[in-house]
Parts: structure tokens; C-alpha cells; sequence
């Protein structure tokens, strides 16, 4: 295989690796998707800390207050949290499905795929919307208007747990959000019949990026629904 | 071949191919277990163990994080370069909480009547009420 060629942008129109053009930077389609998937983990990992800095006030905070953490987590609707866990769940599954069927060809089982993603996205966000709703007017929300009535004593303890559930679950709602707009994107691509066996790396991308979104709720759902049964840290 | 010292990956001719398709079946196998795992997490939440609840409930998220990470995002069929990516982001995560735990849980195990006191005092030794003023 002669690959004299290699740096012209006219080797791209005939890549050996599976017909997509690559950007002239790359050698194949291959190293063009290992590209995109690295950088997309790059990402995540700044996630990670961005996450990881709620994550960290939260443990200091639940090991300073482990009692008000307790009592301030009972208002927390646990089946309601379970439901979403479960939705995410379903979500990420059937966004890994969309990847298989992009990689197979079928495209309109991606459509499916895709359109079930964001109807699942939806239901969490509609069913994050009553819990925020409830939590508004039992007065939990973070302010002026906070109320912690069974227990004045430690209502500044309790008002610190719902600024962290507002901030995690709100910056994670914001990611949920972004992820039905990027599904979106995608499924006008598959609709104008731009992806397939030889170029699905933003399925797949759009996927490490959706898991990701799952991943910090599988962490959020016991930290913050799941406390109650015992007392201390 | 020429491009093999211009890819990412390194074993050019093996690993840096078109990449393994995972099939449906083993989605759909993982999808069963997370499943079962928050169906474990929300049952063992629900029984009174004390100091055990919290690290059960994190192994248990753990290991639901594990599956996705192995398995949905294929990071078990990654190049060596993808997972020093992938560890470096978790290693980072875990120093910032190690050494921000180490001060907070060792701050009282040396007498220094200057240290600042938790819960936060207001500066003159008065302990902030927890309730709003």
C-alpha cells in the first residue's frame, strides 16, 4: 500500500479505511474518531472536577452537619428519584443502541434510538420539574423564603443540604438539557442520511458524553434521595 | 506502514483498526444489571445498618459507574492513551478530596487555640447560630 500521498487533502477523497473524507490533518477516518473520542474524555475529565468540586462541599459539609444532612434528605421524594434513575438508565441504553444501529447501517433504528433518548431526557426533566416545584413551596428552596419548621435548630445546616441539591441536581439538569439539544443535532444528521457504518463518530461522541451525564446521577441519587436509615457519615 | 508513527494508538496493525462493534445484546446485559443494582440500592437504603448505609450505597454507585464506563463507553476496548485520559480525570477527583479531607478530619487532633473552630465561628469565638437571626 503506497501512502506517498499521504498529506494531500486529495488522498482524503479516497480513504482506504472506509470511504468518509477526513480533514487533511489526520492520516485515516480511523485516527480522525480516535481524535474526536480523546478529546471528548478530555472533556469529561474537566467534568469530572467540575462535579467533583459540588461533590467535595458536599462531603465536608454532610461530615460537618450529619444529622441535618439526615433530617433535611426526608424531604426528598425517594420513588420519584428511583423513577429517574431508572429513566436515565433506559436513556443511556438505548443512546448506546443508537450507536450499535449507526454502526450497522440502520439508520432509521437510530432515529428510534435517538427519539426515545430524548423523550426518556424529557421525563427526567418534567419529573425534576415537580420535585422542584414541591420543594418551592414547602419554602426549601435556598433564601430568604427558606423554612426548616420541624427543626428551626438546624435550619442553616438544612438550607446548606437543599443549596447543594439545587446546584448538583441543577448543573446535572443543565447537562440532561445541552444532551437533548446535541440529540437533537443528531437526529436531523441521520435524517439528512449523514450518518452510517462509515462515519458515526458523533453518535458516538454525543454517547460518551451522554453516559457521563447518567454516570453523575448514579452518584447524585444516593448522596442525596437515599441518607435516610441511619444517622451519621 | 508509512502511518503507523502518525496515529494515536501505537500496534497499528491491531488495535488502532476499525474498532470492535459491541453488540446490542451486551447493552441490553448491562442494562438488566444496573437495573438490578439501583433496585439493590434503594432496598438496602431502606434498612436500618447504621454506618454501613453510605459506603454500601457508594460501592453500589461504583460499581453501577464501573458498568457504564466498561461497557457503554467502551473504555475496556480503548487505547492505552484513552485510559490514562480516563484515570487522570478520577486521580485528580480523589487528590482533591484526600488532601482537602485529610485538614478538615485532622484539624483538631493537635490543641491550637487559634484554629478556627466548626461550626463556623463569627470571628470573636461566638459560634454562628445555625438558625437564621
Amino acid at each position: 500500500m503506497a501512502e506517498t500521498t499521504h498529506t494531500t487533502a486529495a488522498h482524503a477523497a479516497d480513504d482506504v479505511h472506509g470511504g468518509h473524507h477526513h480533514a487533511h490533518q489526520f492520516d485515516s477516518a480511523e485516527q480522525q474518531f480516535q481524535t474526536a473520542e480523546l478529546g471528548m474524555w478530555v472533556f469529561l475529565a474537566t467534568e469530572v472536577l467540575t462535579f467533583g468540586g459540588l461533590f467535595l462541599a458536599y462531603i465536608v459539609y454532610r461530615t460537618l452537619y450529619p444529622d441535618a444532612f439526615f433530617e433535611a434528605s426526608q424531604h426528598q421524594d425517594v420513588a420519584l428519584g428511583a423513577v429517574n434513575t431508572v429513566v436515565l438508565i433506559v436513556s443511556s441504553f438505548t443512546m448506546a443502541l443508537g450507536v450499535w444501529a449507526s454502526q450497522m447501517g440502520r439508520r432509521s433504528l437510530l432515529m428510534v434510538c435517538l427519539l426515545l433518548t430524548i423523550f426518556f431526557a424529557g421525563v427526567f426533566m418534567v419529573n425534576k420539574g415537580f420535585e422542584y416545584t414541591a420543594h418551592w413551596n414547602e419554602h426549601l428552596f435556598p433564601g430568604a423564603n427558606f423554612r426548616f419548621e420541624e427543626n428551626p435548630a438546624i435550619e442553616g445546616p438544612a438550607e446548606l443540604f437543599f443549596f447543594l441539591y439545587f446546584a448538583m441536581t441543577g448543573l446535572h439538569g443543565l447537562h440532561v438539557t445541552i444532551g437533548i439539544g446535541i440529540m437533537l443535532w443528531l437526529l436531523y444528521m441521520a435524517y439528512r442520511r449523514r450518518l452510517g457504518p462509515s462515519y458515526y463518530t458523533p453518535v458516538e461522541v454525543t454517547g460518551l458524553y451522554w453516559h457521563f451525564v447518567d454516570l453523575v446521577w448514579i452518584f447524585l441519587f444516593p448522596l442525596l434521595y437515599l441518607i435516610g436509615g441511619f444517622r451519621g457519615f | 506502514m508509512a502511518s503507523s508513527e502518525h496515529t494515536l494508538a501505537h500496534g497499528d496493525e491491531s488495535s488502532a483498526g476499525h474498532h470492535q462493534i459491541v453488540s446490542w445484546r451486551v447493552y441490553a446485559a448491562i442494562l438488566v444489571a444496573l437495573l438490578v443494582l439501583t433496585a439493590v440500592t434503594v432496598a438496602v437504603a431502606g434498612v436500618e445498618l447504621g454506618a454501613l448505609n453510605t459506603p454500601i450505597a457508594i460501592s453500589i454507585a461504583v460499581l453501577k459507574a464501573a458498568l457504564v464506563m466498561a461497557f457503554f463507553m467502551n473504555v475496556r476496548n480503548s487505547s492505552p492513551l484513552l485510559r490514562i485520559v480516563v484515570a487522570a480525570g478520577f486521580i485528580w477527583f480523589a487528590i482533591m478530596i484526600a488532601f482537602t479531607m485529610s485538614d478538615f478530619i485532622s484539624r483538631d487532633w493537635i490543641p491550637n487555640p487559634n484554629a478556627p473552630q466548626y461550626p463556623a465561628t463569627d470571628g470573636a469565638g461566638e459560634a454562628i447560630p445555625a438558625t437564621r437571626p
